[in-house]
């Protein structure tokens, strides 16, 4: 049967054979776990078998894009990715991304692509509706990810869907990430090393065969009234003319008029937080540099390597265009100077006597680890490796380090963020680690302080059960506010968006209450459902996903706060009654476990969870590797 | 009814709302690539323009929050 909003398709892709298959999509598949994050659960735990390397043939790159992408729904675009990390060996999806490559995979006809093996050579996937082909990457390999961008286009035209890696990837710098289009970022962890050890360059798609909806009426209705709000929505002028500033003022908007030489939007989004900028002054005068958001390009400047915008904005140009993860690698290079400051790496070792945080300095660094070049190569295998390798004592010097990776929203994190939200507290828990999108749609610094009465109404809007609510609003040792508790729901409504395919900024859901997703949902794939239980398949998904990570051994010791966030300096509740000890964020972390149906001693499902949620074949599967749930 | 299609092409930042609504109502299904207003992205703007096929209805205007396009006036009842 033909569901509404599917292309109704999945791709398998064998780098190894050069096997091609077209699969059709399992209606029983789409419905019970839905879209991109959704069925990218169920394949990543059916497919990826535990114990896989993550750099071997045998992983798999599965990205799929959700029921709404290719509608005109706003900012539909959204992609998912998912494959065993290199960084730290867990199961991990990146939500995001979005540009023009998910419309396009859907209009050739594939909900989803899966890719495993490893080609003899550098080559580039091509799906172009029907005709799919594994080609030469020859002049393509040891390019950034945006030159192979502009290649693609000169080579192939637009509109095209491009996803890419830089000479991270290839290198298999093991936090190197992906591209789609210049502007989106996909993989934390290392999806652009899993691309490099398959001797994948890139991922292109052009589509011309249409996205159908069941229902036209009842569709055209719901998108109409989303227009009409948006239309009225008080932020989108400044939205338009600003960006991402508008709502995150990290510069005078002054200083990016100047620099902005164009707004960039993802398909059917209505914010467009891409920004293509251009250098006006200094030697990177003239140059124009794509952007995932203009506040992104000034990290070099948090970090203190220079005041100056262009010396920023090409740092930023070179971390992407590199493939790097800009978070991990300068906080990387702080370590590394922390090291050789207190004696603990010589000057041997690390190539230099310490490392300069100056323009040309960093830059070089960049390269070193991007081309694993020196102690770039011991800095490519990330903190988890770094940690692991020079052994006890070190930890210290890397104090926000969370499942080998770094926790960069917080109280001494490079993005300074006094209160202890579902963000941060997201940060631990993530089945992945730290990434963008950890802890989902609560509340945030955008409504600081708000009252009560106005996060309930907030989370009434997200599905949040009137008896969870009691609980969350339960007073914890002078929190009037339990964010532990909140997590849970904060996570499975952001994993609703990444299954349909909306986009995960607080700007766009503010129009989609779990209401909403629902009827849309409803209207799209014409299979009635209600917000609740696109909650309860988010849910489902989920538990999926971490209990493909408890095969891989991850259980509560590896839900870990950041040490550095006990210091001297300490978040607040979101009240800004309490400092946030120790003490009380794990006691908070027991409440998310038992919120979450899983026993608070291991942190992993229950039998009886998973047998809730219908997943009981977990439960066999995890006895025959010797794992017990209790 | 028909309207006079006016195009800002810098303005535009390729979200193609403008073809996704084109291709669904007169295609019935969402195809930027039977759309009847063609945009070609440029690296800032769009080069804008519509097949001999479009009705002139004005929907692509109506979807765009850009500015990138604008129903002015109407030039003739049918």
């Amino acid at each position: 049967m033909k569901i509404g909003g599917y292309a109704g398709s999945i791709l398998c892709v064998n780098l190894s054979t050069g096997g091609i298959k077209k699969e059709p999509l399992d209606s029983d598949l789409a419905c019970g776990f839905i879209g991109g994050f959704g069925i990218n659960s169920k394949l990543g735990y059916d497919l990826i078998r535990p114990g896989t390397e993550p750099l071997s043939a045998e992983n798999k790159i599965i990205i799929g894009a959700g029921p709404f992408v290719g509608t005109n729904i706003p900012a539909a675009a959204r992609l998912c990715s998912l494959t065993k990390l290199p960084v730290n060996g867990a199961i991990g999806w990146s939500g995001g991304a979005g540009m023009n490559f998910g419309i396009m995979l859907k209009n050739a006809g594939y909900d989803h692509v899966v890719i495993e093996g490893h080609a003899n050579k550098p080559v580039y996937l091509r799906i172009f509706d029907d005709d799919v082909e594994i080609c030469d990457a020859g002049t393509l390999w040891g390019k950034g990810s945006g030159e192979t961008v502009d290649e693609l286009y000169t080579e192939y035209g637009r509109p095209l869907g491009v996803v890419s890696v830089g000479q991270a990837g290839e290198h298999l710098v093991k936090f190197s990430m992906a591209f789609v289009e210049r502007c989106g970022t996909m993989g934390r962890g290392g999806l652009g090393a899993v691309f490099g050890s398959k001797n994948l360059k890139a991922i292109i798609a052009r589509g011309t065969k249409g996205i159908r909806i069941s229902e036209r009426k009842r569709y055209r209705e719901l998108v109409d009234h989303l227009y009409e709000r948006m239309k009225g929505y008080p932020g989108l002028k400044g939205a338009h003319m600003y960006g991402f500033l508008n709502f995150m003022p990290a510069m005078p908007q002054e200083d990016y008029l100047e620099l902005k030489k164009a707004r960039i939007a993802c398909v059917s989004c209505p914010i467009a937080d891409k920004d293509l900028l251009q250098i006006k002054k200094g030697r990177f005068r003239g140059r124009s540099v794509y952007c995932s958001a203009a506040v992104n390009t000034l990290m070099p400047m948090m970090y203190g390597i220079t005041n100056d915008y262009g010396e920023s904005i090409k740092l930023f140009e070179d971390l992407d265009s590199y493939g790097l993860d800009q978070m991990e690698a300068l906080e990387l290079l702080k370590f590394a100077d922390q090291l050789y400051k207190h004696g603990m790496l010589t000057e041997k070792e690390l190539g230099t006597p310490g490392i300069k945080f100056e323009p040309d300095s960093v830059a070089e660094w960049l390269k070193k680890i991007a081309y694993r070049e020196g102690f770039g190569d011991v800095l490519a295998d990330g903190f988890g490796e770094v940690l692991k390798k020079y052994g006890e004592g070190i930890e210290e010097f890397a104090p926000l380090e969370v499942k080998g990776m770094i926790a960069y929203q917080g109280i001494t994190s490079p993005i300074k963020a006094d209160l202890f939200t579902t963000f941060e507290f997201g940060m631990a828990v993530h089945p992945k680690g730290p990434c963008a999108a950890p802890g989902g749609s609560s509340p945030l610094y955008f409504t600081r302080g708000r009252a009560i009465d106005w996060v309930a109404g907030h989370l009434d809007r997200m599905g949040v059960p009137k008896d969870a609510q009691e609980r969350i609003f339960t007073p914890k040792d002078g929190m009037l506010l339990n964010v532990g508790r909140m997590e849970k729901y904060s996570q499975q409504s952001l994993f609703v968006v990444d299954m349909l395919g909306t986009c995960g900024r607080g700007q766009i859901n503010r129009f989609y209450s779990n209401k909403v997703q629902g009827e849309l949902y409803s209207a799209v794939t014409g299979f009635e459902m209600t917000g609740e239980e696109l909650m309860k398949a988010s849910e489902r998904a989920f538990n999926l996903v971490k209990a493909a990570n408890v095969r891989e051994g991850f259980d509560r010791k590896d839900d870990r706060f950041p040490e550095g966030w006990f210091g001297e300096e300490k978040h607040k509740d979101y009240y800004e009654n309490v400092e946030i000890t120790k003490e009380l964020a794990y006691g908070l972390l027991d409440d998310y476990y038992d919120e979450r149906g899983w026993d608070v001693k291991t942190g992993i499902p229950t039998k009886a969870k998973l047998r809730e949620l219908g997943l009981d074949y977990v439960i066999s599967d995890a006895e025959q590797i010797g794992i017990r749930y209790a | 009814m028909k309207y006079e299609l006016r195009t800002y092409p810098l303005r535009c930042v390729g979200c193609l709302n403008c073809q996704l609504i084109c291709s669904f109502l007169f295609e019935k299904a969402f195809n930027i690539f039977k759309a009847r207003i063609v945009i070609d992205r440029l690296d800032g703007g769009s080069k804008i323009g519509f097949s001999d096929k479009c009705t002139r209805c004005g929907s692509c205007a109506d979807y765009c929050l850009y500015g990138a396009l604008e129903k002015v006036e109407e030039v003739s009842i049918q």
